[in-house]
């Protein structure tokens, strides 16, 4: 092979640094994700061919109980959320509403919410990719803030659990009257 | 190929730019530090958590006198600004509706409210009636001034050893595996072990679940695409075998015959490392007949014992695969793989308790895994303060202050002295530890049962007691055993009690606590406790001051003054037992300066209190520097690090059991448990603790989000078992052993399944007692029982 010269090395390197700082530069002001509109969009039918799920708008996952996605297999891709199908982001009520429903789920504003599904550490990397992603994987999935974190129970915990028994009352409980209308 | 300077300037400025950039990009937005006083109104300050052994520091968010917020302390080295989930929600155990606010005393089947006064007179009367038949039973979540209290109060002033804590359940054996090893407890290595390791090995330990920000620290290593191995040997699969990459089930009990097989291969296969054994250690076989320090052995005859454990002969005991036993062998024999072994209650609650300690302490010494960062036998800790309380400060029947023993003339003077006591008034036999203790308190008083009033403080021997029928409840049945019991929420054990004392808790009182890397910690009172609730110091000190006012003489120090003497600024007696005084001055202060001067003995020294205030905690020995600061140690015995191994000495173990500056490798045989699973009670049955809830449940479950997921206890039964006996997924069945029966529902689709023929049963739930089962043998030498025990189940409609 021909050694390339003295120069054409010389240039070489100063057009790859140049085309790296203008895509460093770019992608700091810009970012490397798509950009959307977040403004004015109308409410677009979810699809009718019984295949995907529909997304639930925020006044839906107000009144609609959670459970599992009946539509389980269904593709990550046709799970993605659309901003259209949460409504209009404009608002207030559905502002105000949405802003419940993410304290319903926390002790606290800041603290980890509960999660309505159950949670293990085999499956809890699909889910958590599914959560970082903002798919949906159960009926519910927001977006996580903090996708380097890969141990789930660390901070979170299943919301209800799903027991295949009654809670047993054995005698005298000394927790039942601290919780009987304990709510957070 | 030529490069002029004008050409080599606009690189150099190209790839400075780039950077830059790349920087800016990518770099992290930095955390926002909690400031004081933020936003709304709340004013921010730092807390290590109430639960496990972890020690991270909270920052603790209130306003209008009420906790209404926690955040991850970023400034905590241990967990760098993140919690647990019980940790996130520590803020709301003091909020429990049911709270305990007045002092109460039986009467009849119930309890009657009655006023503070009356209730440390009656508990002075009691002890000044019988001051030798009085106990007390505290915990490894004492503070260290709570504790240091109770230890005065009891050995330096009543001159009776009866005193014991829960941690006697929990990590006894842990303790003397590291005595009988290296002559001085407390682990070498700290958590810095498990950022350094390559591999991790959890014996019997479930650190996902009991310890999940350690566990987070190791895991996260994994996401930054280090390689680390994890390898659970376990008895059951949980979410720590999730993530390792070797799960090695065995049967209950025989973890000494896999140690003794990693032993075996090291020695022949020639992979040990002559050089450290050569330098620094001895060798210990068991005595005949058997004492704690053993006898000395060759390193010939320690070869000869460890022969037959060979990979298959341990695979028949144990049933993990000889192969696996092999792959073991190399990660010991490996010298450029640094390995760490974590350890909580799997190995320590054991008849072989110590006998497992020392094997694995055994297994590192032996490949030289130890001293150097990531090479480390580590053992956990469950409660907040068994570390700085229960073993540092010695509340243990046998124990004093900074590693010293009532045993021991000298250790005895040395207390005397700093107490300002007559000499003579330390008692020198040991006390009754944990389980004799509540055998003599359960035993009527004509039979020899010489305890008659036992005090219990932040514990709940109700419900965690192995055995319950002998041990605890007895004692109910007995008009003249007096129990007392000091607790923030009506428990298994208050419900039984004579007479309650409401205690403050958490942040509702100044503390400090000591975390299982050794790391001391301190926090202030950040809001009141609730009615008349009030500190565990201030109730110990209470009784001995009115203890003193109805004249026993063990309340008087030398010169005749009160035992518990508290100065204000300018060395003014303050009456803080009246607890309008109480807060005037620092009392915790007091006590730790006190205390502290009892910790170089061991050279475990802690640093002035007002150091722990600045800091995030101290890993001692913390030793100050010319320069009029304060050097924590992370490694010890290790000349790298260590400030008192001697210069050129490399590793000193300078407590060492045989003066010589080395530790002991022990050999200790696989010994059969106390009881198997047999035809008539044919299930292992193991106990336990989950992810949502701390030990006894007291405080996790009144936490809504804690409770809400997981309400409460089941079986843990292989779907195969559950087939075979015809039980469906939910059935309520009974669970029996020979102690005691219980109904429990079965759980068969948990995903961490027991293994066949092993159910598991987590003990949180004081509606279903698993210890009314469990069995009471203890190990010989730490007294820690062994709960594991044969069940059968039974359905209940046959």
């Amino acid at each position: 092979m021909k050694h390339l010269d003295a120069y054409t090395t010389q240039r070489a390197l100063s057009v790859g640094a140049l085309v790296m700082t203008a895509v460093a530069f770019v992608g700091f002001f810009v970012g490397t994700e798509d950009t959307y509109e977040g403004r004015g969009y109308s409410y677009v039918p979810p699809p009718q061919n019984g295949d995907a799920p529909v997304v639930l708008s925020y006044q839906e996952r107000m009144t609609t109980p959670r459970h599992v996605n009946s539509h389980f297999a269904a593709s990550f891709s046709t799970l993605a959320i659309s901003p259209e199908a949460l409504g209009d982001a404009t608002d207030p009520a559905l502002r105000a509403q949405a802003r419940e429903a993410r304290q319903s789920g926390r002790a606290y504003e800041g603290a980890p919410p509960t999660v309505p599904h159950p949670m293990d550490q085999v499956e809890h990397l699909v889910v958590c990719r599914a959560t970082v992603q903002g798919k949906h994987y159960w009926s519910r999935g927001p977006k996580i803030s903090h996708e380097r974190y890969t141990n789930c129970t660390q901070c979170h915990v299943e919301r209800d659990a799903r027991r295949p028994f009654a809670e047993t009352n054995r005698g005298p409980s000394l927790w039942t009257q601290a919780f009987e209308d304990f709510i957070c | 190929m030529k490069i002029g300077r004008r050409a080599f300037t606009k690189l150099g400025a190209m790839s400075v730019a780039v950077s830059a950039a790349s920087r800016l990009a990518y770099g992290e937005v930095p955390e926002r530090k909690p400031d004081r006083v933020g936003p709304d109104d709340i004013t921010w300050n730092k807390a290590p958590c109430r639960f496990c052994g972890t020690g991270c520091h909270v920052q603790v968010g209130v306003k209008g006198g009420r906790v209404v917020s926690i955040a991850g302390d970023d400034k905590a080295e241990v967990n760098k600004g993140l919690c647990c989930v019980k940790g996130y929600h520590v803020g709301l155990i003091l909020y429990g509706r049911d709270r305990l606010t007045t002092p109460m005393l039986r009467q009849g089947d119930g309890h009657v409210p009655i006023s503070w006064e009356k209730a440390i007179d009656i508990i002075a009367q009691r002890i000044m009636a019988a001051p030798e038949k009085f106990a007390f039973y505290g915990s490894g979540q004492w503070t260290i001034p709570e504790g240091y209290i109770a230890q005065k109060f009891m050995k330096g002033g009543l001159s009776n050893n009866h005193i014991d804590p829960n941690a006697r359940l929990c990590m006894a054996s842990a303790v003397t595996g590291f005595l009988s090893t290296y002559g001085v407890d407390e682990p070498a290595g700290t958590f810095t072990d498990v950022d350094k390791a390559d591999v991790v090995i959890c014996w019997g330990n479930n650190p996902a679940e009991m310890h999940p920000i350690l566990f987070s620290r190791l895991i996260d290593r994994r996401a930054r695409g280090e390689k680390i191995t994890l390898i659970d040997i376990g008895t059951r699969r949980t979410r720590t075998t999730d993530h390792a990459q070797h799960y090695l089930e065995f049967k209950p009990h025989t973890d000494t015959a896999i140690a003794n097989g990693i032993a075996h291969l090291l020695i022949q296969k020639g992979t040990y490392d002559k050089t450290f054994v050569e330098k620094y250690c001895n060798f210990r076989g068991e005595s005949d007949p058997p004492s704690m320090n053993g006898e000395a052995i060759s390193f010939e005859e320690y070869k000869k014992r460890v022969a037959q454990y060979t990979p298959e002969y341990v695979e028949q005991i144990s049933g993990v695969a000889a192969s696996d036993i092999r792959m073991l062998g190399e990660v010991f024999s490996n010298p450029n793989q640094k390995v760490t072994s974590l350890w909580c209650m799997g190995m320590n609650q054991h008849t072989q308790g110590t006998a497992i300690n020392r094997l694995v302490h055994g297994v590192h010494l032996l490949s030289g895994k130890f001293g150097t960062p990531g090479n480390a036998p580590t053992s956990l800790t469950g409660q907040p303060s068994a570390c700085g309380t229960v073993r540092e400060v010695g509340t243990l029947a046998h124990a004093l202050p900074g590693g010293r023993v009532v045993a021991n003339e000298a250790h005895r003077k040395d207390a005397e002295g700093l107490w300002n006591i007559p000499e003579g008034r330390i008692n020198a036999k040991p006390g009754y530890h944990t389980v004799l203790m509540w055998e003599k308190f359960s035993t009527p008083t004509e039979q020899n049962g010489d305890i008659s009033t036992l005090w219990v403080q932040v514990t709940n021997p109700g419900q965690t007691l192995p055995n319950l029928a002998k041990l605890f409840h007895p004692s109910r049945k007995l008009s003249d055993k007096f129990l007392i019991v000091s607790d923030v929420y009506p428990t298994a054990t208050t419900r039984h009690a004579d007479l309650i004392l409401p205690s403050a808790m958490w942040v509702e009182k100044n503390g400090m606590v000591g975390n299982s890397e050794r790391r001391t910690q301190q926090w202030f009172k950040m809001v009141e406790p609730p009615g008349q609730a009030r500190d565990d110091v201030w109730q110990t000190l209470a009784v001995a001051r009115r203890l003193f006012e109805l004249g026993h003489p063990g309340m008087k120090d030398k010169d005749g003054r009160f035992l518990f003497a508290i100065k204000d600024e300018k060395g003014g007696e303050v009456p803080a037992w009246k607890w309008e005084n109480f807060y005037r001055v620092n009392v915790d202060q007091q006590l730790f300066e006190e205390y502290r001067k009892f910790t170089t003995y061991k050279h475990k020294n802690l640093a002035p209190y007002n150091e722990y205030v600045k800091a995030r905690g101290l890993r001692w020995p913390v030793v100050e520097q010319p320069d009029g600061s304060w050097r924590e140690t992370q490694f010890r015995f290790a000349e790298h690090d260590d400030p008192f191994v001697k210069k050129g000495a490399g590793i000193q173990f300078y407590h060492s059991v045989t003066k010589d500056d080395r530790a002991l490798i022990w050999f200790s045989p696989y010994n059969p448990p106390p009881e198997s699973p047999d035809e008539t009670y044919p299930f292992w049955l193991c106990t336990g603790r989950v992810l949502e809830h701390w030990h006894s449940g007291t405080m996790t479950m009144r936490v809504g989000p804690l409770r809400r997921a997981m309400p409460q206890a089941y079986i843990e039964m292989h779907r195969e078992d559950a087939r075979r006996l015809g039980v469906q997924d939910g059935e309520t069945v009974i669970v029996e052993s020979r102690r005691g029966r219980l109904e429990i529902p079965v759980l068969d689709r948990w995903p961490w399944k027991a293994p066949q023929g092993s159910l598991f049963v987590p003990f949180f739930d004081e509606r279903l007692l698993i210890n009314e089962v469990t069995l009471d043998a203890h190990d010989p030498w730490s007294k820690q029982p062994y709960k594991k025990c044969a069940v059968r189940v039974l359905r209940k409609a046959t």
